[in-house]
């Protein structure tokens, strides 16, 4: 008796377990070409978007084991998604092209994040802007010739086109960010600099941008910009070198060291000689 | 008195065209004025009344003006009147510019009339039109009493107070620009500890503002004046005056002659040295070149070509890029330094080089435990037409670990090395010298008689940043210690120096970001260069 009831109560504990599993139902997928991955969300050449999972799995298309390719445009893919969270747990690629799957059409719909629409953008048809605060967050891409240990900042016209506007925390050796909590309906512009005007981001041509960077604030829980910087109008490869404080000391530039007074060797050297310095 | 005399002159040329342009589109009157400098919302309470430079008058218990689109709202027993015309309602829409408006009354629906005021029509109610912020006052950036805008350009708030939570600080008058010409980021002043300007007049097209600075250890004034078209073209002016020493002053103006070409020309003088400087860039696809003429008073002057080719991407997502330069150093009447210390240094008036820069840079590479590394190589050579090549090689590897959400740490190594030949003429160039070098103690230093034309520097860096999420604090430790040929007890760069930079926001609408570094051991100097220090939005 008291064995039929442990398998019992086994049983009902091995059917509660999967309950929830089975109520989530099977995996759906999409198949498509890829536009884009960033940001959490996959983007299809349809238009379609969708949420990644946290740690969704890339895998190859046919033999579904790890691959070494990354997602990224023209590529083709397969969305697997679970219907219950909504979310890609796994993306299958190729490159070879492949036909569009519709299968799984009516159950996709329900976890498409955005998709193919002509309608205006927000600001313009005016959906109500509740001035809700949006954290905004800024990552910016520097090029590899940016100078070591440089502060990167973001300026703006609301602040008057300060160069130091807004200054951006280290992420790596090439990427910087912050995050502002602005009111959601704001509209500004601005540019990356390196603390000056003389050290504004310039475009993958060598020159100023024709136009600033702009921005709306959307009536959003949170939003993000990344910004690539190519490179900064001061870069002069093959520049003179100057010489200023902190210049290799070399016989050609005969005075780096500021008030200290270091001359060419061929100069006496006063008498007690140079002035011990205190700031420069 | 000459100085003095020039400073005013300036002054008076540079204030001139701004006042003479400036244009008031509108003033606000209230018994409380709010203004919120991140979204340029402006809100006026307990009464507020709004003139628009029509004539046009308005009146209502708050009024908000949004100063990115133009628009007005009277909120609250609204009344509006032009000439004879008027009208009530318990909100009214318009526009700064434009004509159309709004009246809402909450029995009968939207009336829509013109700034003529003449017979309505019925409309349906456009809800952000009449969208009136609801805003938490402690984020305010400035309170007043009246304001006068001009549209698309700046606010001036009479008088004006910065909230904070023990209290305003109170100024007389304040000027806010908000103009959308990123040209006037532009500035001829030097860099500074610490900058913090105070506009005068503007107009969308030009601003002129006075400059209140700390160079290095001393005080500064300056003034300047910048123009702007759209984002194609500017023109500053700037007379930099330091409470001590000498006045140093600057011109620059841009244009962008079409998508592919631009030109900036530049004219300054500081500590007597007066130099100009014109550059035309163009684009050639991912490609680039420059064309630069440099000239200084005391008869130097220089030319450069220059050819940048795209980055090109390696094999591992490396990047490469090569570049090459070619022009001349000219000296007029005299020799060219260092060419004048032979004996026939005279002959060297002008002297032509020709360099070649290759920099190529690693992808960011991931490490055990979370880790990244980039590198970076670059090399280049200068020929000159007299027998001397200058030779550079700097290489620069950066590593950074991610502790957690808030803590970072950094490292950082730089070796640059710098060598000039001067073939068959070294004993002259780098004989040793006829009188020992003395260091600022008065000891020798025989180091410098090593020297032959090579020097290596080694720059080292450990930064730890703290910056937790969803806050504006960031505090940031440097340590940082250089290597280079000539470092001697204060002469040349420290060799070991530790930097504290924080950056907190103690008021809603104010932060604050200070900086300093210690020098240790370095001939008894400890704190360079003081404070930095700045107010940001």
């Amino acid at each position: 008796m008291m064995r039929r009831l442990y398998a019992f109560l086994a049983a009902a504990t091995i059917i509660a377990l999967a309950l929830p599993g089975l109520a989530q139902g099977t995996l759906v997928r999409f198949t498509g070409q890829l536009l884009d991955v960033r940001n959490g969300y996959v983007y299809f050449t349809t238009g379609d978007a969708f949420k990644l999972a946290p740690n969704p799995t890339f895998a190859d298309y046919d033999t579904g084991k790890p691959t070494t390719l990354q997602p990224r445009p023209k590529l083709f893919a397969r969305a697997i998604i679970d219907p219950a969270t909504k979310l890609v747990v796994q993306l299958d690629l190729t490159t070879r092209r492949l036909p569009t799957d519709t299968s799984y059409t009516a159950d996709v719909k329900s976890a498409v994040a955005t998709t193919a629409t002509t309608a205006k953008a927000p600001e313009i048809v005016g959906v109500p802007l509740t001035g809700k605060e949006v954290p905004v967050e800024f990552i910016v891409t520097v090029p590899p010739s940016t100078p070591v240990n440089s502060d990167v900042y973001i300026s703006t016209d609301f602040s008057g086109w300060n160069p130091q506007a807004i200054k951006l925390d280290r992420i790596d050796g090439s990427r910087y960010r912050v995050v502002r909590r602005l009111p959601s309906g704001t509209k500004f512009a601005y540019r990356v600099t390196r603390g000056s005007w003389n050290s504004v981001e310039v475009g993958q041509d060598g020159l100023e941008p024709l136009t600033p960077h702009l921005f709306f604030v959307k009536e959003v829980d949170a939003q993000s910009s990344p910004v690539v910087v190519y490179g900064w109008s001061d870069n002069r490869t093959n520049g003179q070198q100057a010489a200023q404080p902190g210049a290799i000391p070399t016989p050609f530039n005969p005075n780096p060291f500021g008030g200290a007074g270091l001359v060419p060797p061929q100069r006496a050297t006063p008498p007690g000689g140079f002035p011990t310095p205190r700031h420069t | 008195m000459r100085r003095r005399l020039a400073l005013l002159v300036v002054a008076g040329c540079a204030a001139f065209p701004a006042a003479a342009a400036a244009r008031t589109s509108a003033t606000v009157d209230g018994g409380t004025i709010v203004f919120f400098s991140d979204t340029l919302a402006l809100i006026a309470r307990n009464g507020a009344t709004i003139r628009l430079a029509d004539g046009t008058r308005g009146e209502a218990d708050a009024a908000y003006v949004d100063l990115k689109n133009d628009r007005i709202v009277l909120a609250g027993h609204a009344h509006i009147a032009r000439g004879t015309a008027a009208s009530s309602a318990d909100a009214i829409a318009l526009e700064l510019g434009g004509e159309r408006v709004d009246l809402l009354d909450a029995a009968t629906g939207v009336t829509r009339t013109t700034r003529a005021l003449g017979a309505g029509t019925a409309a349906e109610i456009d809800a952000q039109r009449f969208a009136f912020p609801d805003v938490d006052d402690r984020g305010a950036f400035i309170r007043s009493r009246h304001a006068t805008i001009v549209a698309h350009a700046n606010v001036r708030f009479t008088p004006a107070s910065f909230p904070t939570s023990v209290g305003g600080v109170p100024v007389p008058t304040y000027l806010h620009t908000f103009a959308t010409s990123a040209g006037f980021g532009a500035t001829t002043l030097n860099g500074a500890t610490f900058d913090q300007p105070y506009g005068l007049t503007g107009t969308p097209t030009s601003l002129t503002s006075v400059h209140a600075r700390v160079e290095g250890n001393s005080g500064a004034l300056a003034l300047q004046e910048q123009l702007a078209s759209g984002d194609d073209a500017y023109a500053t002016a700037a007379v930099d005056a330091p409470l001590r020493g000498f006045s140093s002053g600057g011109v620059t103006a841009y244009r962008r002659l079409s998508p592919r070409y631009n030109v900036l020309l530049g004219a300054a003088s500081t500590y007597g040295i007066r130099t100009g400087d014109a550059t035309l860039s163009a684009a050639f696809g991912a490609a680039g070149g420059r064309l630069s003429y440099h000239v200084q008073s005391g008869g130097f002057s220089s030319f450069d070509a220059s050819l940048r080719s795209p980055d090109f991407v390696l094999p591992g997502h490396a990047t490469f890029r090569l570049s090459a330069d070619t022009g001349f150093d000219a000296q007029r009447g005299a020799g060219l330094y260092p060419y004048a210390l032979l004996p026939d240094g005279r002959r060297y008036g002008s002297v032509w080089r020709h360099g070649l820069d290759a920099f190529l840079a690693s992808p960011i590479v991931p490490l055990p435990l979370g880790a990244t590394l980039s590198l970076t190589l670059e090399g280049s050579r200068t020929w000159y037409a007299f027998p001397r090549h200058v030779d550079a090689v700097t290489a620069s590897a950066n590593a950074s670990k991610r502790l957690s959400r808030s803590v970072s740490l950094f490292a950082g190594y730089t070796n640059a090395w710098n060598a000039q030949v001067f073939p068959n003429q070294e004993a002259l160039f780098y004989a040793p010298p006829a009188v020992q070098q003395l260091a600022p103690d008065g000891t020798p230093y025989v180091g410098w008689n090593a020297y032959r034309g090579a020097a290596v520097s080694r720059y080292e860096n450990f930064d730890v940043q703290v910056a937790p999420p969803n806050t504006s604090t960031s505090v940031r430790v440097s340590l940082r210690h250089t290597n280079d040929f000539y470092q001697f007890d204060g002469l040349g760069r420290p060799l070991w120096e530790i930097r504290g930079d924080v950056r907190f926001r103690p008021f809603p609408n104010v932060g604050l970001a200070f900086g300093r570094t210690y020098d240790f051991g370095w001939a008894g100097r400890r704190w360079t260069p003081g404070w930095s220090f700045a107010i940001t939005p």
